[in-house]
């Protein structure tokens, strides 16, 4: 049937973030200040005081995409690291011992360290080896699990932590703060922010004008050009790329019969051909709940700092499984998804422990759903052959659907 | 009849081999009810204050059940636990408290109640990190929350003053734990780890008073078993089982200092006993001993840890590390490097509670014990 259709944007993208990765590197040189920051880090803080944001994760995802995650972790492995752990953070170490292997030379070495974790407790562990290992300052912000409704008293810990966080950072930095360039930052995340929901939302239309995919591969930029201009940019090019599609009537994926959501971080090192695969059997993936993680925001507020940390300490992974269902759930009726595939990520146990159940919820409630194991960057924990004939299997279950007034 | 020593080994013995009916026994006799502590950052004071019987569960008391669910990935704590709730066996426990010890047991409490289970459960949110600003106030909330909702659920408020009493009984027996590690730290042998490991877990399930009792029953043993002793261990991680602790008997490695979560992690810091309750509470979650799932700068882990080594006289130090436990992993390269840095011979050991390897565990114990003999 044909591969989908890639998007003019994509041009602009690779070229950004190799502009990104470049700024860490020319930032030493220029003798401004480089942080390495977790993905859920209130990174708007940093450009208020000029600081240079540097995202390990996204190295580890571009790792992934180059197919080198498995040789680094591997060399992480050597240290001591387990098999078990997570592999963004052995594809990061591996790259500190052979920085030729990254497809972006590895990192530039930072001049402290800002960890959130809002999206799990293992980058803690993490950030505390990267602290022992650069002998710089590590800053953690603590943003307590929601399990159900939110506590008063965790909202007041989380909020007293980041109106310190100026001060903290004036104290690493010998910068003055300024708010100005915060509530800037803030603006331009929030911007970018609901470009990139616009975008995600374009997908309701049939056929569905880009994919998941190109999801995976057009996020760079809200997860590490959060509160810049160059993000806003880039997703308003997006934005009307997208829309101009939906008004052609021109779908990413050549006559699309089966439309299903994605839960969990992307495998990495197989976009293309797990892409070529679906859209060879006119199957599209509309949306992904790490995509559409992105899309949460601080509302505008004269009490800004509060309403950027009320913001963080909802973000996906630090809200509980019944949000995760209701949000998969709204996805699958707004996108108009056929279906939902989890993946099963052995490197990312809180976004995998639990999915079992949430499918299981969905799919007494008429959504059809599958798990597939895998990970994320490390290509060694893929079976390929496993994963193809279960896909199509499950891809001819649901066009084998005879649902009443189902739309194909 | 036996001795006191032999009747407290055979209690302690009996009672982690068989958990749930020492619960049953105690609920029979008492008439009132059990709460199932997720390990291990529970403040079981206030349980016990409630008039419940604070059970802490390790995922090893059954075999796994086939219809568990478990994906690969969880580590077998929580694999333990979740099949264990799942199949029904744990129906001794009238209600759950599940800590935000990791990411894991954070998404167990989510995934593994089915619907018809209509037990009460407590998520304990606590801070991540003890010097963070503020997390003195967050825990403090918590452990009020805490104290409602275990009064709700045993239908005894948990008044001030019994809250104190509880501290009492509860650091009393946090010093006579002390004692014990104190024996093996000051005579090498004195105690087994089979003995330790069964001494540490039974108190994880039987009311504090009567382990109270077994703990000076057992330390009233005498004689010096050092002639017996070829390394003097320190062992740090999650947990050990008995086969690992059946390894080190049997290779002669006696265990002179730990920092266990199953063992000293548990049992070490004692709150204020004065003053305000919950606040002492709080406080002492605050200054618990270092630990990977909880980040402290003041007295990081990795330091901590080799200065109680050198503290304990050891002359090797084994890490047994949880299969799949990321925190405990990430620490692994460090210790290890920091530990060869000083001169001190380090082993990790892979643990999983349902697929242990009991030989290579045992062969390279007897080969870490031969090394440097």
């Amino acid at each position: 049937m044909g591969k989908p259709k890639r998007l003019e944007a994509a041009k602009g993208m690779k070229e950004l973030m190799l502009r990104h990765f470049r700024a860490g590197w020319l930032a030493r040189e220029e003798g401004r200040k480089v942080a390495f920051v977790t993905s859920g880090a209130p990174v708007e803080f940093l450009h208020a005081m000029d600081v240079v944001p540097v995202y390990p994760e996204n190295h580890g995802a571009v790792c992934g995409v180059a197919r080198a995650g498995g040789r680094l972790c591997q060399a992480a492995e050597e240290r001591g690291y387990s098999r078990d752990l997570c592999s963004y953070w052995k594809i990061d170490w591996g790259a500190r011992i052979r920085p030729a292997e990254s497809p972006v030379g590895g990192l530039p070495a930072p001049d402290f360290l800002l960890c959130a974790n809002n999206i799990c407790r293992t980058v803690v562990k993490w950030y505390e080896g990267l602290s022992r290992f650069y002998r710089v300052p590590l800053l953690v912000l603590d943003l307590p699990f929601r399990h159900s409704e939110e506590v008063p008293a965790a909202r007041e810990y989380v909020r007293g932590q980041f109106r310190r966080l100026p001060g903290e950072l004036s104290r690493l930095t010998g910068r003055t703060w300024s708010e100005e360039r915060f509530r800037e930052s803030v603006a331009l995340s929030r911007n970018a922010s609901a470009l990139w929901q616009e975008c995600i939302d374009a997908n309701a239309a049939r056929p569905a004008p880009f994919t998941a995919v190109d999801q995976f591969l057009m996020m760079g930029p809200i997860v590490t050009m959060r509160g810049t201009p160059e993000a806003v940019e880039f997703y308003r090019g997006l934005r009307d790329e997208i829309r101009d599609r939906v008004r052609r009537g021109e779908g990413a994926v050549p006559r699309e019969t089966v439309r299903l959501l994605w839960d969990n971080l992307p495998v990495w090192h197989q976009l293309r051909s797990v892409s070529d695969f679906l859209a060879d059997r006119g199957t599209v993936l509309v949306g992904a709940t790490y995509t559409n993680a992105w899309t949460e925001r601080a509302p505008e507020s004269p009490a800004i700092t509060e309403s950027v940390a009320d913001a963080y300490a909802r973000v996906w992974l630090n809200m509980g499984l019944r949000h995760r269902e209701n949000v998969i759930r709204r996805m699958a009726a707004s996108l108009s998804a056929d279906g939902v595939i989890f993946h099963a990520n052995r490197s990312c146990k809180p976004y995998s422990f639990g999915q079992g159940e949430v499918a299981a919820r969905l799919h007494s409630g008429g959504v059809p759903c599958m798990l597939l194991d895998g990970d994320m960057a490390d290509e060694r924990d893929f079976a390929e052959g496993a994963w193809r004939t279960r896909l199509e299997a499950f891809i001819e279950r649901l066009g084998n659907r005879t649902d009443p007034g189902r739309e194909k | 009849m036996p001795s006191g020593v032999e009747w407290a080994f055979r209690f302690a013995s009996e009672t982690c081999r068989s958990p749930v009916a020492a619960v049953s026994r105690w609920k029979w006799l008492s008439g009132r009810k059990a709460a199932g502590c997720i390990p291990i950052y529970v403040p079981e004071e206030v349980l016990h204050a409630a008039g419940m019987l604070p059970v802490t569960i390790w995922g090893n008391e059954f075999p796994p059940s086939p219809y568990g669910g478990v994906p690969p990935f969880v580590c077998s704590v929580a694999a333990g636990v979740v099949s264990a709730i799942r199949s029904g066996n744990w129906g001794e426990i009238d209600a759950w408290i599940f800590p935000s010890t990791c990411d894991t047991f954070q998404n167990a409490f989510e995934a593994l109640f089915p619907p018809e289970d209509g037990r009460s459960r407590f998520p304990f949110v606590f801070p991540a990190t003890a010097d963070t600003h503020g997390a003195a106030e967050y825990m403090l909330d918590r452990v009020e929350a805490f104290r409602e909702w275990a009064g709700e659920v045993s239908g005894r408020a948990v008044s001030e003053g019994a809250l104190e009493r509880s501290i009492r009984v509860y650091n009393e027996n946090r010093r006579i734990f002390a004692l014990l590690e104190e024996r093996m730290t000051e005579s090498p042998g004195s105690f087994s780890g089979m003995e330790f490991l069964t001494l540490s877990r039974a108190g994880m399930i039987l009311p504090k008073e009567g382990h109270t009792e077994i703990l000076r029953a057992a330390l009233s043993r005498q004689g010096d078993a050092s002639g017996n002793v070829r390394a003097k261990m320190f062992v740090t991680g999650i947990m050990a089982t008995p086969s690992v602790m059946e390894a080190m008997d049997a290779a002669g490695a006696a265990i002179v200092g730990n920092d266990l979560a199953l063992g000293h992690r548990y049992y070490s810091g004692s709150p204020e006993e004065e003053g305000d309750m919950p606040l002492s509470l709080a406080r002492r979650h605050l200054r618990r001993d270092p630990c990977s799932t909880l980040h402290g700068s003041v007295r990081p882990r990795i330091e901590e840890v080799l200065r109680n080594v050198a503290r304990s006289g050891a002359d090797r130090l084994l890490l047994l590390r949880m299969r799949q436990c990321e925190p405990e992993a990430g620490d692994i390269p460090d210790i290890a490097s920091a530990s060869r840095d000083r001169g001190i011979p380090f082993l990790c050991l892979d643990v999983d509670l349902h697929a242990e390897e009991r030989a290579s565990a045992k062969v390279r114990i007897e080969a870490f014990v031969e090394m440097g003999e």
